[in-house]
């Protein structure tokens, strides 16, 4: 008896300290501990309200409105919606007041080129959504199959062409990428089929008409356009096209694509095409950001410096910004205003005839980054007389008239509440866009991303000793180490061969020490395949590709050197961080050991706080190649 | 010729009465047992959520040495005066010839004290918690809890000594003038970083400190010195003080 | 039926000093079953050390005890022990039930409680805390305590210190029905009365030593002593003159009470009559215990004296 009451106290007991255990409280999840909710540093997310907001929702402006938001998606947008109350059970929903702000359905860059970080840029402006107009399908897929899910909240949501359709040679081949090209129309079924299987949302084509006064690139021919907008359209699929002129314009809309993505500065439209564009139902994405910065117009340098902007931007994306597209044999300054104002000219008339206009900026382009130049696109578009609203509309509401995006671009009731709160009305000054308050993707507010001054935490080398060649290869004394480079990477088909060889022993030289003194003997194959070929031997300064070193204290890259007959020449590269196009110094070799003293200072167009990679590559001449090194240092 | 039926009682019925009712007299005294369990509890109260000096991290960091405090107080009483007590009535001769196990006394006693001493945490918890907004994740409440109890095994040990040494009339205060002080210069009523240097350093000596930064260490308070150094400094105080506690009982033989 | 009585417990030649001084010399003593054993002494006659001895908590110098053929101390002789010891306070706040229980816990076959409660006359307040207890009512559950396992071998030290003639009677009774089943008893204390109707034997004790060991009849027949009581309307001195009388007292100094102690009775009672002193309610009473004790004393003293 005594010990039943005893198990029974015991369990009792038991029980009592479980439920306290569970009891104790713990810390709650919420980031801050402030009692008070700033709404500013309040996070909105799955279910809230925004209140005395005014709404575009990509279609309508609603100057004043509600809009509650439930589980991520847009519930309703009315002019006034009742205060909550708290029914018993279920807490209040978190209200964020607006007044003065604008909310925007997440913006849509109707043409650039995604590859890297172009989704997360894009997002860190407000993008929520990317149409690409040429990129690898090994890229685009991962993040095509990604914007079907709600989870997707951190990149901008992707549709891409994927490969683009050009003749041999034509454009799109400059790249060095190893694309499919088109010869012949019986091919054009198989290359159709091919995009969509590799997951293409539209068909990209670049087309010059034969007609058209410049023939600057060899072109497909206007019955291989044909057959490609047939089977595009067979397919389900929109056929969009690059042209950079009027002739090749009409050509191409009249053969039945869909829209033309670049607007052209040669000549003004007419009347005719306005109409041709019209009757076919076309649009035009002028890329005005990619026309101005080809016309060394661009105004990036005022969006680039911008208190709004600067701080989101990433190194590469300030790079981006500032670079400059080469003269395209328009020399003269006038000349290039006009060219420029061509194409205002044109977009005005045609958005004056309501031919629909989508708003692109053909990142990242030289003068252009992803997200930022979008907000650019706007500037430009009003500036060439699009009223703000029809601006607002042609990168919201109009884009999924003409593509295949859901409800993207728009607010409204049960689409995914991809969003941005501005500052401002952007109805009456366009750059309000850029007053960013607050992202949205898929309902979950998005934190933009702050990038501090560039070299603050890039590591500082100083001269001395990088390796002898006489131990394990990663094993520098400063950097991550060395270790073979072909342009297998961009697709080529070079080789190479690295080994550790021992000196031989001279009579003078005795070996005093255990230390065997070796140097690196480099060999292999060019290859033809991608147009720039490389293969030797790369060095890694930083933690890893994506974190550069600061190279400023040091003078000179200090080798040895000597190569086998055939090799007379030696490529140094110097790959600033996130650069895909190094800075490139040839020396002359020799069959006997030479030291090397490669100046820095004599470098240009780098930035030496910022390296990532020092290449030691054989570069250009197809064949075999031989050559070897010892001796690294930096001086 | 022998006439013993070499027949054993039930153990663990003896354990379980010996401790209950050990248990029961501690309780039925509340002119003791109330000022244990409410010492640490009032001293908490004002110094640890009142009178706080940072309201977001002297509440919890007080919890703890408070829990400290607390627990020792039970060990060193039960054990050291309530033994010298008994020693001084005779009570203890008695048990001693009796044929109950010495194991059981002790048992019993360890057993007290962890009763006591579950409820002293228990308190400083729900008080930290409610009104001292302390939050800690589940595995941390719990650990702490089992440091303290378990943590007041080595203070049994001391108090044993205390109580097979020290005369009965003076006992209480002698295990007053032990435990206070020594509370105190451990850092468990005020924070140790607040003391001086010198007495920082001494605290080292001291057996409750380490067994605070122990239970700190559950919240990232500690001072930051290792595990091993508190862990071998409590297990050398209850190796210590058993042996001498063993010496002590023994001792008495030779009389 | 001849059988030998068990021996339960035997001491033999046990030697105990402390701080050179000699506490215990050559004590030789064998207690049987269903025994009640007196040692009688003054006190730091060793009495308490060699109950101490017996129990396990002092070791010896020479000698040796066997409790139940075990060495004492050992567990399996405590549990067939029980021991009632002299304690001037117990743990306050359990109850009488509650102490008793607990000890029982520690006996194998503990008694009957409420047999317990009988031999110790406590039913009637087994729920009162042992703080509120009168000191004759913790001599009773101290008892209790030392009799509730159901021992075959008890040890009470001074057990009727402290208790009213009823309590120490009924005391008294239970340690004779306790012999009378079986167990056997060893009983130190000064009341003499109390070694004379308990004991079936007596150890008497003195500096350490047993100076005299026997039946209290054995005892008391080694003195010749009586007393004879009467009451006179003479004056004490008419008394005083008789030669075989040892010793005059005067009882009570309102009545006329005398009580004269002599070696031989017949001797004296002829002088009181050829003398014509007159004498009322005439009574002989032979030699108490107490009487025997002095007298052994003084022998033992003188003859110590004149070594």
């Amino acid at each position: 008896m005594k010990s039943k009451l005893l198990v029974i106290t015991v369990f009792v007991l038991t029980v009592i300290l479980i439920a306290f255990f569970m009891l104790l409280p713990e810390p709650s999840l919420k980031l801050d501990a402030d009692k008070k909710t700033d709404e500013l540093s309040q996070e909105y997310k799955g279910s809230f309200i925004i209140r005395n907001v005014q709404v575009y929702d990509g279609h309508f402006r609603h100057k004043k409105a509600d809009v509650k938001i439930i589980d991520n998606k847009i519930s309703v947008i009315a002019e006034k919606l009742p205060e909550q109350s708290k029914s018993i059970g279920q807490s209040k929903l978190p209200e964020l007041d607006a007044a003065g702000k604008t909310l925007l359905p997440g913006l849509i860059d109707s043409h650039t080129h995604a590859y890297q970080n172009a989704l997360s840029e894009a997002l860190n402006f407000g993008v929520t959504t990317e149409l690409d107009m040429f990129t690898m399908p090994s890229f685009a897929n991962p993040h095509q199959q990604q914007r079907k899910s709600l989870e997707n909240t951190s990149a901008a949501d992707l549709f891409s062409a994927t490969i683009l359709a050009t003749a041999p040679q034509g454009h799109g081949t400059q790249y060095g990428f190893d694309i499919p090209v088109l010869h012949s129309v019986e091919q054009i079924p198989q290359f159709v089929a091919d995009r969509i299987k590799q997951g293409a949302d539209y068909i990209k084509a670049v087309y010059n008409s034969k007609n058209a006064k410049r023939q600057h690139f060899p072109s497909i021919s206007a019955e291989i356009l044909k057959a490609l907008i047939d089977s595009a359209h067979q397919q389900d699929r929109v056929l969009v096209v690059h042209v950079d002129n009027l002739v090749s314009a009409r050509e191409a809309i009249t053969l039945g694509a869909n829209g033309i993505i670049h607007s052209f500065v040669d000549q003004v439209v007419d009347k005719e095409f306005v109409e041709l564009m019209l009757s076919r139902k076309s649009f035009i994405i002028p890329t005005l950001s990619v026309k101005a910065s080809m016309t060394q117009q661009s105004e990036s340098e005022q969006l680039l410096k911008s208190n709004s902007n600067e701080p989101y931007l990433s190194k590469q994306q300030h790079q981006q910004l500032t670079a400059r597209f080469p003269g395209f044999g328009i020399s003269s300054k006038t000349l290039q205003t006009e060219a420029l104002q061509n194409a205002f000219r044109s977009v005005e008339l045609l958005s004056g005839a309501k031919v629909p206009v989508l708003s692109g900026s053909d990142a990242p382009n030289p003068g252009t980054t992803h997200g930022l130049s979008l907000h650019g696109e706007l500037e430009l578009l009003v500036r060439a007389g699009l009223t703000n609203e029809q601006a607002l509309h042609s990168a919201t509401g109009a884009v999924g008239h003409h593509f295949p995006i859901g409800s993207r671009g728009t607010l409204s009731v049960g689409s995914s509440a991809s969003m941005i709160l501005v500052d401002g009305n952007p109805f009456e000054s366009i750059s309000s866009t850029q007053k960013i308050v607050r992202i949205w993707k898929n309902g979950v507010q998005f934190e933009r991303t702050q990038f501090g001054a560039p070299d603050m935490h890039a590591q500082k080398f100083k001269p001395g000793l990088i390796t002898d060649f006489n131990r394990h290869l990663n094993q520098t004394n400063m950097g991550k180490g060395l270790g073979e480079t072909t342009d297998k990477l961009a697709g080529g088909k070079s080789t190479v061969k690295i080994a550790l060889v021992e000196h031989e022993h001279t009579a003078n030289v005795k070996a005093r020490n255990e230390d065997t003194n070796q140097y690196l003997k480099v060999r292999g194959e060019l290859k033809p395949g991608f147009m720039f070929p490389w293969s030797g031997i790369a060095y890694l300064l930083g933690e890893t590709q994506q974190n550069g070193v600061n190279l400023s204290a040091v003078n000179s890259i200090v080798f040895k050197a000597k190569a086998s007959a055939q090799t007379k020449q030696l490529s140094v590269l110097l790959f600033q961080t996130g650069s895909f196009r190094p800075i490139q110094k040839d020396v002359e070799l020799s069959e006997q050991w030479q030291t090397y003293h490669l100046k820095l200072s004599e470098l240009k167009d780098v930035d030496l706080t910022d390296i990532s990679n020092i290449s030691f590559v054989k570069t250009r001449t197809i064949g075999e190649f031989e050559f070897m090194l010892d001796d690294l240092y930096f001086e | 010729m022998k006439t013993i039926i070499d027949d054993k009682p039930n153990l663990l019925n003896i354990f379980i009465l010996e401790a209950k009712t050990e248990t029961m007299r501690l309780f039925r005294t509340p002119g003791f047992s109330i000022p244990t369990l409410l010492f640490p509890i009032m001293f908490y109260t004002f110094f640890g959520i009142v009178f706080s000096m940072n309201p977001t991290t002297m509440p919890t960091y007080l919890m703890i040495t408070y829990a400290v405090f607390g627990v020792i107080g039970p060990a060193l009483f039960s054990f050291g005066v309530g033994i010298a007590i008994e020693r001084g009535q005779g009570w203890f001769d008695l048990k001693e010839v009796s044929p109950m196990p010495a194991s059981a006394y002790i048992v019993s006693r360890i057993s007290l004290t962890f009763i006591f001493a579950s409820l002293i945490i228990l308190f400083l918890f729900t008080i930290g918690a409610t009104f001292g907004d302390v939050r800690l994740m589940r595995w941390q409440w719990i650990s702490l809890a089992l440091i303290f109890v378990l943590g007041s095994l080595p203070f049994c040990a001391i108090g044993m000594t205390l109580g097979l040494y020290l005369k009965a009339n003076s006992a209480p205060a002698t295990v007053n003038l032990i435990y206070l002080p020594m509370s105190f210069l451990s850092g468990l009523w005020l924070p140790i970083n607040v003391l001086p240097e010198v007495m920082q350093q001494f605290a080292n000596l001291l057996p409750p400190y380490h067994l605070a930064q122990l239970a700190l260490k559950i919240t990232n308070m500690d001072l930051g010195f290792p595990i091993a150094l508190h862990l071998s400094v409590l297990a050398a105080y209850s190796l210590l003080f058993i042996f001498l506690a063993v010496k002590a009982y023994h001792k008495k033989d030779k009389q | 039926m001849n059988t030998p009585p068990q021996t339960v417990a035997s001491i033999r030649q046990v030697c105990k000093s402390f701080d050179n001084k000699q506490v215990l010399s050559n004590i030789n003593i064998d207690l049987n079953q269903a025994e009640v054993l007196s040692i009688l002494g003054p006190n730091g006659a060793g009495k308490t050390t060699l109950i101490n001895t017996m129990l396990g908590r002092l070791s010896l110098d020479s000698g040796e005890i066997s409790l139940f053929g075990h060495a004492p101390g050992s567990m399996s002789v405590k549990r067939q022990t029980g021991a009632m010891l002299q304690v001037s306070g117990l743990p306050d706040m359990s109850t009488i039930k509650e102490h008793i229980t607990l000890f029982q816990s520690y006996y194998a076959h503990p008694m009957d409680y409420e047999q317990v409660m009988a031999f110790s006359g406590l039913k009637d307040i087994e729920n009162q805390y042992s703080k509120t207890l009168s000191g004759g009512q913790k001599q009773r559950l101290l008892f209790a305590l030392a009799i509730c396992g159901h021992p075959k071998l008890l040890f009470l030290d001074e057990p009727t210190v402290g208790m009213d003639i009823t309590a120490r009677k009924s005391l008294w009774h239970a340690i004779q029905t306790l012999k009378a089943q079986g167990t056997s008893i060893l009983l130190t204390t000064h009341y003499l009365e109390e070694a004379d109707q308990l004991s079936d034997r007596i150890v008497m004790f003195n500096h350490g030593e047993i100076v005299r060991e026997g039946t209290p009849e054995e005892i008391k027949s080694q003195i010749n002593t009586k007393k004879i009581r009467f009451s006179s309307p003479l004056n004490i001195a008419s008394f005083s003159t008789l030669k075989t009388v040892t010793k005059v007292s005067q009882i009570s100094s309102s009545t006329d009470y005398y009580e004269l102690e002599s070696a031989c009775a017949e001797k004296s009672m002829k002088e009181i009559f050829e003398k014509q002193l007159q004498v009322n309610n005439l009574t002989i009473i032979g030699a108490a215990l107490e009487d025997a004790f002095e007298i052994i004393n003084n022998e033992e003293s003188t003859s110590s004296a004149s070594e």
